[in-house]
Formats: structure tokens, sequence, C-alpha cells
């Protein structure tokens, strides 16, 4: 150990790495999420804990906001019913995205050939060019009680099952799987396509048949993609309330009741109440909330090989 | 050659394997056989077809036309994952998220097994390939030697009837490959399976093979034991390809007992009249080898002779290789073990007159 240290004091070779270029080219980067990120976003939570004075925010460090909103939690405004109704609307939404998903990659990456693939990948993800606010439109009008679907249903002598989808949470999560499903095709596609082909050949070599090749190769070394594209899409699901409210109509109905998504809650009070430093509390907690989501997704990423699994 | 029936006698035989990707024709109707526990290496230059080849003895490539018998057994309707072959990987392709234990267990929890049975397996087969300690390393931590190790035990633990073995040694260092050399041999002959071997490299082909097929361009051109194939090349592509050897073309002159005569751009050459003999005119090649040209000194004589210029010398550590330049313009090398006193650059460009004894000079190359 100290002969390597003198060794490394007696001849300092700066490393392409260690060039002073490294700084200069990370500061426009560093000072732009400064600006116009990180500030924001302090000055956001710090405006949480203002007052409200003759109908304008005072600055102060008062409590006074979160705790009327947890008072609310299950009564009154029912803030917790939102977040509950949010986590039911965009989890299953994320995971069924992700599923969905990773199915049209695996087609994609193994069913076409190589010259193919990136035409294929632009088709599938030719959608996110239109307006989001655009694909909600139109999904209105699919879904509507005289949409397209039941229209065909019923001209096809099918009248009775029509569906009522519209204004419900499953109307919600249909505009936010069309909506994230560009970004995780992304993120999977670089996942799946980055599994060495050898190691198929080798599983098939071993004894595996296909479906033990996928249970055992190709999907554990999904993984990290899977967890990743989870946890994106719930993340922007959860901060998402144009699908709630153009396609789940606000108060949407669900598994769980008539209640809007917290987002939705947070829109309604910023355009009603005069108590804006309570709203930012408000998308405070949402803010955390995505944190978590964060937070236990990473932790699921981290491998869990670290013991013997015999 | 109907393989079919003969039971037993034979670990492998290819009949007439053929494989075309479109136009290219990579495997052109290759026929072999591989005895019980044999050791056969297969090499030829890149593009000859080599890997295709293994791959397609593993079942992960399939063939245009031929026949594939294991045993005896035809292997064409055998679906992938129940073939009796194992593939050992060039770059050994083991699993990144399995740690060494599970890599090499990874074929037998394929089936149903006993959980204790199974580790007592995997260790006996850690024993085998000395990977004692190791079990618990993830593949990250390995060296290549390491790697290798993971690779062959994960395939022989399935019980394979044939180990294939694609340029395994390739991705190591010189001194760790001639360990591995030795280290292979032995396991094979532990085993007592079949080791196919592909490889470019003629001393691990020389140096572990009971035979060696040497490919060309989608063909076989030679299969015979290391001896044969380094000594009596049967082809023009065979002799150049491997060991140092240079190579005469001409037409035969005359044809005695003794010795055959051939004129060649450089003047006449004799050589060994062998079993079989060219017809006169005929265009042959003559080969010898490069440790078997000396500089001629006054009084050798009756030998064949030819005047060449010096080109260049290779230092090679145990020998030098010198380069020299024939009147028709072609270039031969000679190896010899030690030339004390003059210095190379004063050497190169000079007239040299160099022999070789007709004993060892062979032809081929004729019908």
């Amino acid at each position: 150990m100290e002969n390597s240290a003198i060794a490394l004091r007696g001849a300092k070779v700066r490393t392409p790495n260690q060039s002073w270029l490294r700084e200069f080219c990370l500061l426009p980067a560093v000072a732009w999420y400064g600006v116009f990120f990180f500030g924001p976003l302090c000055f956001f939570l710090w405006f949480g804990f203002w007052r409200v004075e003759d109908y304008s925010p005072v600055a102060d460090f008062s409590l006074t906001n979160y705790r009327e909103i947890f008072a609310n939690m299950f009564t009154g405004s029912n803030y917790g019913w939102g977040i509950a109704q949010s986590l039911w609307v965009s989890v299953p939404a994320a995971l069924i995205a992700t599923t969905c998903t990773y199915l049209v990659v695996l087609a994609i990456v193994y069913g076409v050939p190589a010259r193919r693939q990136r035409l294929a990948l632009l088709l599938t993800v030719a959608p996110f060019w239109s307006s989001y606010l655009l694909r909600l439109y139109a999904w209105q009008i699919i879904l509507a009680r005289e949409g397209a679907i039941n229209s065909l249903l019923t001209a096809i002598g099918l009248g009775e099952w029509r569906i009522a989808l519209m204004y419900t949470q499953i109307a919600t999560r249909i505009g936010l799987i069309h909506y994230v499903t560009p970004i995780l095709i992304i993120i999977l596609y670089v996942t799946v396509s980055n599994i060495d082909r050898a190691l198929i050949d080798v599983s098939r070599n071993l004894g595996a048949t296909r479906l033990q090749t996928f249970r055992k190769v190709i999907l554990p070394l999904s993984r990290v993609g899977l967890i990743t594209s989870v946890s994106f899409a719930t993340i922007i699901c959860l901060g998402d309330f144009l699908s709630g409210s153009l396609l789940g109509g606000g108060g949407g109905t669900s598994l769980i009741g008539r209640v809007p998504t917290f987002p939705d809650m947070i829109m309604s009070e910023y355009g009603s109440s005069s108590n804006l430093p309570r709203t930012t509390a408000m998308a405070s907690i949402l803010v955390v909330i995505m944190l978590i989501v964060l937070a236990i997704s990473i932790r699921l990423m981290t491998p869990a090989l670290k013991g013997n699994r015999r | 050659m109907q393989g079919g029936k003969a039971v037993a006698t034979k670990d492998l035989e290819l009949i007439g394997i053929t494989r075309r990707f479109g136009e290219f024709v990579a495997l052109d109707g290759i026929d072999l056989e591989v005895g019980q526990g044999e050791f056969v290496a297969i090499m030829g230059p890149s593009g000859c077809g080599k890997t295709t080849l293994l791959r397609i003895m593993a079942g992960l490539e399939s063939t245009t036309s031929g026949r594939m018998l294991v045993k005896g057994r035809d292997l064409a309707a055998v679906p992938i994952h129940r073939r009796p072959t194992r593939l050992v990987w060039q770059d050994y392709a083991l699993f990144p998220h399995l740690n060494v234990f599970d890599n090499i267990a990874f074929g037998p929890r394929l089936g149903p097994h006993v959980p204790s049975e199974l580790r007592k397996k995997v260790l006996e087969m850690a024993d085998l390939v000395s990977l004692e300690g190791l079990l618990d390393r993830r593949i990250s931590q390995l060296s290549g030697g390491q790697k290798q190790r993971v690779a062959l035990a994960r395939a022989i633990i399935t019980e394979p009837e044939i180990l294939l073995l694609d340029e395994p040694l390739s991705a190591l260092d010189a001194h760790l490959r001639i360990r591995m050399q030795g280290e292979l041999r032995r396991l094979q002959q532990a085993l007592g399976i079949s080791f196919i071997y592909v490889t470019h490299n003629q001393n691990e082909a020389f140096s572990m093979a009971d035979r060696v097929a040497v490919l060309n361009k989608g063909r076989v051109e030679q299969v015979g034991t290391p001896e044969a194939i380094y000594h009596h090349p049967s082809s023009r592509f065979v002799a150049q390809f491997v060991g140092m050897n240079n190579l005469f073309s001409g037409k035969v002159a005359t044809v005695s007992e003794h010795y055959t005569e051939i004129a060649s751009d450089n003047g006449p050459i004799r050589a060994v009249t062998g079993s079989k003999s060219p017809r006169i005119g005929e265009t042959v090649h003559v080969v010898v080898q490069a440790d078997k040209i000396k500089r001629a000194t006054a009084h050798t004589s009756n030998e064949n002779r030819i005047n060449a210029i010096l080109r260049g010398r290779e230092f090679a550590g145990s020998h030098n290789v010198y380069l020299f330049d024939l009147p028709n313009g072609n270039e031969i090398k000679i190896v010899s073990e030690d030339e004390p006193g003059s210095p190379p650059e004063k050497l190169s460009g000079s007239p040299s007159d160099l022999y070789f004894s007709v004993r060892d000079a062979f032809i081929i190359g004729f019908q």
C-alpha cells in the first residue's frame, strides 16, 4: 500500500477522464438543473410551509397546511382516498403497460430480423409524436357511450355487449398506458437487445426448452429493465391528471369508488382555492410518494445475489 | 457410407454435411468420423466453416443437407435441448446473473433433481476442474482461466456424449494456454468421452488431438494424426497452412525408383518417389519443411540446390526464421537454430546458395 502510494505521488499522470474539460463540459448541465430544477424545487417545497393572510401568501415556516391536509385524509376532502385512488390507478397501469411492452419488445428483438428492428421500433414509438391531449380525445371518441366501439358492437348486432368504460378509472388507465408505452418500449428494448444471444444458445445447448430459457435466462436478465420501467411508468402515472379528468371524468368510478385521483384534487384546489401554499403542500406530498416509489425500485434493483441461493 | 446400422463403434459420424447461406456455401459435403473417446481437432483458417460445423454438431445451426449420427443415432429429428452434444464457447458465455455454483448447476436443474445430490455433484465437478472455494463467486470476479473452467464444468456436469470446444483457449494468455492444454487432455482421458476441438492454432491442435481434420473453404482437406498432417500434408493448402513448409511447383520430368525429378522455375528439383508416383508431364508441388533447407557449403553435393536472395530475418526466441526470394519471385522460409556472427542487416540482399536433401522433399497434388 505504502509503496503504491509513493509510486502514485511520484508519477502523477492525468488520464483523459481527469481533464479539466470534464468539469467544463458538465457546467452547462449543472447550471441548467440548478437554475431550472433544483432551485425551483427547493422553493416549491418551502412554499408549502407559507401562510395565507388577506388572500395572499406570506413567507413563513408553518405546519398549518400539512396539519389541515392530514386532518382531511379520510374525512372532508378525503385526500387519503385520492392518494389511494392514484395508486390504484397508477400501479396496475404501470404493470399492464410494462407487461404489454415487454411482450412487444421480445417480439421485436427475437422475432424481427436485425435490419428491420429499427423500423419496428420506430413504428411502435410513433404515437409518442402525436399530442397527448389529442390522443386522449381520440380515446374519448373510441370509448364514449355512443363511441366507435359501441357503434360497431350495435352495428354487428352485439348491442347487449356495449361497454361502459368512459368516465371510469379503467378509461383513465387506458389513456395512461397509451401515454407511457412508447417510453417503456425504449427502456425495455435497450435491456432485452443487450442480452447476449450466446447465453440463449448456451441455455438451449445445456438442455433448456424455449420456455425454460425464457424463465431462467431472459427474464432474470431483464429484471433491472422491468423494474425501471414499472417505477418509471408508476411515477409518470401518479403525476398525470389529464387522463383522469378527460377519460376518467374527474371522479371516475373504480373499486375504490367515485373518487378523483390525487393530482385531480390538486388541480381543482389550484383552480378554486385561494390557498396556494396549501395546494403546494399537497403537491409536495405527491412528490414524496414518487420518491418512495423510486426508492423501492432502487432497492429491488440491487442484486439479491449477496448470499448463496442453493 | 451407411453409418446408420454400424452400431456404437463411432461416437460421431458426419455424412455429407452441407450448409449454404444463400449463394455462399459455408460447408460443402463434410464427412468426418470420430471414434470412441477420441480427441479430434478441427483446424482451419478463419472463415473455413469450422465454427459453423461445430454449431451444427451442437444443434444450434441447421444443415442444408447431410446426416449426423451420434453413437449410431441420427440426430435430425432430435430437438436442440435433447441433443447429447455440449458446446463450450470461445468467450465462455457464462450466465452473468448467476454465481459459479448456479452456473454449473444450470443444466442439471432443468430436469428432475435432488438438491442434496446436485450439490454433491457440483462440488465434484468443481473439484475436477480445480474450482474449489470459488463456488460463491460472481462471474465478474473470475479470471479468464477460471471462467474457462466454469464453462467446462457447466458443460461436463450434464454428462454429454460429445464435448464440442470452440477455440476455448484463444482468450487466455500464452502461459495459461499451455497449462490448460494439458488439463483439457487429462480431463478428456478421465471422462472417456470424445472431444471435438475447433481451433486455428496448430500448436493446440497438434499437442492435444489424436487426430486433426484440416478444413478449407467448407471442405475437409485432410484428416489424420498430427504427425501425418505435419510430415505428409496431402494437399497444397494443408502444406501451406500447417507447419512452415515451402512449396515448389513444376512439371514432372523423370521418374526413377529413388527419386522423381521436377522441372521448376527455379531449376530441377528431385524429390523422393513415394508408393504412388505421378505421370511424366503432370504439374505437381514439392513440399520441403522450413527446417530442412540449409545453407550450402563447399562440400555439399548431390542434393537439391537453389539460389536465393536473403530478404530478412525474424528472431523467434529459440530459432531464427530467414526469408529468401527465389529467382522466380516466390518467397521461401528457412528455420535455423542459430546463426552466430553476421548481423542481419549486412546479410540482407546478399545472394545465398541453399540446399535440401532429396529425402526431405515430398511430392503432392497429383492425381
